[in-house]
């Protein structure tokens, strides 16, 4: 069975059997490339017409259509590509080989694409493994994408080796009639025809350029799964961590462990991802299914893994707790501050001075409470005078089990603070400056608010915050960007619209 | 050397002076030309003339008309221009001459 192609040759039109064509196109393409001179258009105009007298001639009346044997005849009639170079000097046997030496041109080489066969022309115009092309190229995308701007222009600038005789040129091959039937034998030109018919489709390309952004985009990911273990390792050393002093024993899993499920967990969407990408390009690839399949049981099973540490990890740390319940000492002190009628309180938070002289590792005695341990709150005086109420819950040791403190592994500091206020604060006229956390013991496991700062003012007197400052008052209305405030008839603090009534 | 290549090659040599002459009487479409170097076994494949014919109208010795067909694609009718006619004269001056002496080297080479 042969598919039938029309052809319009010199405004007549034939029907004419696919291979026959073929082989017809390539002779006419080797035949232009023979004759290389300025009016090459009208020799093959000519030729082209002459073409069509041979097969209105000799077309079967039967069937109407041109085979190959009429291709044959026709191309014994018209001679060899060589045979239509003109010579000046009549007698130059040596350069009668110029068609026969190779010469190399560039083509965009459309079999062995995975875009615009960009990279694999490149790959036989330089004689070397369109993959290192493909690498310098995907290289070059993560400088600013550079390599993604000139694969564009290169993909528009070079022609797609469409004929035989084009691809002979690709590979640097004579394009002469033997070798042009050398590559018909061997079915290339079938392949490239094909290309040039139903490969360049739109919807194929854009297959390629999602299967070419998923591959990146997951080469990235999977690149940046790897900081993932870098990053928990770093933290176990940190204080503030949830990692801090991991205890193996308590879980069952090695930290390394912890690390390898967090990365899998990162990891493995992406490597999904990236085979998709791979698979987009070349449909042909297998078995990733069952890959899929494999590297989602990981999957599940470092999630499984991360999530039974992490639950752990906070069941032990409510026991802990639990255990330190009722160690507290509260300590109070009252101090007036020195607010006229009408005067407005500016109230100022400040990091605490000593967190630059205390070391803010395992090997420091104290450590610093988050911020949320310092916790504002303004009230209305009732004395009519402005003053103010610190409360502060001390970490107190002397009631402590300490049988099962060891059970998890806990050191106690004998370390205590003195009974004077470890909170930092400072008066200056109508200045309040506070500090915005508090130093406690290491041992110090509790979460609870370890600072109750109560402001009392009159229902004269403003107060002044930073808007900044608006997440220590918790329990406290206060405006976004509205800095001045005060107590309204209904006894709540109100904003003042920036200014003082 | 390859023999075929010579003869190819000579033949090229005297194909334009051909064409030349058998637009001399009269008008013809290029398979007519064709017809005529075949007939006369001047022309082995038809690929050599193309090239040929354009360059001569390229230089002017030619001209060409188009013609409809019945049979097939319009025709192209070449005819001698002047400077072609001029052109062949001079040629077949030239031709006779070398063919004369020829045709003595090769019979004096044969005679002895």
């Amino acid at each position: 069975m042969n598919k039938t192609v029309t052809i319009n040759i010199a405004g007549l039109v034939f029907h004419i059997d696919e291979d026959a064509y073929n082989k017809l196109d390539s002779y006419i393409q080797a035949v232009r490339n023979s004759i290389q001179q300025e009016s090459e258009d009208e020799i093959i105009a000519d030729i082209e017409s002459r073409i069509a007298e041979l097969f209105a001639e000799r077309i079967d009346p039967q069937t109407g259509v041109i085979r190959m044997n009429n291709v044959d005849e026709i191309i014994n009639i018209m001679g060899k590509p060589e045979d239509y170079i003109i010579e000046d000097e009549p007698v130059r046997p040596n350069n009668f080989t110029a068609t026969n030496k190779a010469y190399k041109k560039i083509y965009r080489d459309g079999e062995k694409r995975i875009l615009g066969g960009v990279c694999s022309g490149l790959g036989h115009y330089f004689n070397i493994d369109p993959v290192w092309v493909r690498i310098l190229f995907i290289l070059l995308f993560f400088a600013y994408g550079l390599s993604f701007v000139i694969y564009l222009i290169l993909w528009v600038i070079i022609p797609k080796a469409v004929t035989v005789a084009d691809v002979l040129e690709m590979k640097g091959e004579p394009v002469n009639i033997s070798n042009i039937e050398k590559q018909f034998r061997e079915g290339v030109s079938n392949s490239y025809q094909q290309i040039r018919t139903s490969g360049s489709s739109v919807a194929n390309v854009i297959r390629r350029i999602i299967g070419i952004i998923l591959i990146v985009f997951s080469v990235m990911g999977i690149f940046g799964s790897f900081f993932t273990p870098i990053a928990i390792n770093s933290e176990k050393f940190s204080i503030a961590s949830e990692f801090m002093g991991y205890n193996e024993a308590q879980t069952g899993i090695p930290f390394w462990g912890l690390s390898l499920s967090l990365f899998i967990m990162c990891a493995v969407p992406f490597i999904v991802l990236l085979l998709l990408g791979v698979k987009l390009l070349n449909p042909k690839v297998k078995h990733i299914g069952w890959v899929s399949g494999i590297l989602g049981f990981f999957w599940l099973l470092s999630i499984f893994i991360f999530s039974y540490v992490m639950i752990n990890l906070d069941i032990q740390k409510d026991k802990i707790e639990s255990l330190f319940e009722g160690n507290f000492d509260t300590k109070m002190s009252q101090t007036d501050l020195n607010l006229n009628d009408k005067d407005t309180l500016n109230i100022i938070f400040q990091k605490d001075e000593r967190i630059f002289t205390i070391n803010d590792t395992l090997t420091g005695k104290h450590k610093f409470s988050e911020i949320d341990d310092v916790y504002i709150e303004v009230l209305e005086s009732n004395t009519g005078k402005a003053y103010m109420e610190v409360e502060e819950k001390v970490f107190n040791n002397k009631d402590l089990n300490l049988k099962s403190l060891s059970k998890y592994n806990i050191q106690i500091e004998t370390t205590q603070f003195s009974n004077t206020l470890n909170y930092n604060y400072s008066i200056k006229s109508d200045t309040l400056v506070l500090s915005n956390a508090i130093l406690t013991t290491l041992n110090d496991f509790t979460e609870d608010s370890k600072v109750r700062v109560k402001i009392y003012i009159t229902e004269n007197q403003h107060i002044k915050i930073n808007g900044n400052d608006r997440d220590h008052f918790w329990n406290q209305s206060l405006d976004n960007g509205k800095n001045f405030y005060k107590f309204n008839s209904e006894g709540r603090i109100e904003n003042t619209n920036n200014t003082i009534n | 050397m390859n023999i075929e290549n010579t003869k190819a090659q000579m033949r090229k040599g005297i194909l334009e002076f051909c064409i030349l002459s058998v637009l001399k009487d009269k008008d013809c479409y290029t398979s007519e030309i064709l017809d005529t170097l075949k007939e006369a076994k001047l022309l082995v494949v038809e690929g050599t003339v193309y090239p040929l014919l354009t360059r001569l109208k390229n230089d002017e010795l030619l001209s060409y008309r188009w013609e409809e067909s019945t049979s097939g694609p319009p025709r192209k009718y070449y005819r001698l221009t002047e400077l072609g006619n001029d052109f062949l004269k001079e040629l077949t001056v030239t031709w006779r001459e070398l063919s004369e002496a020829v045709n003595i080297i090769t019979n004096k080479n044969s005679h002895e």
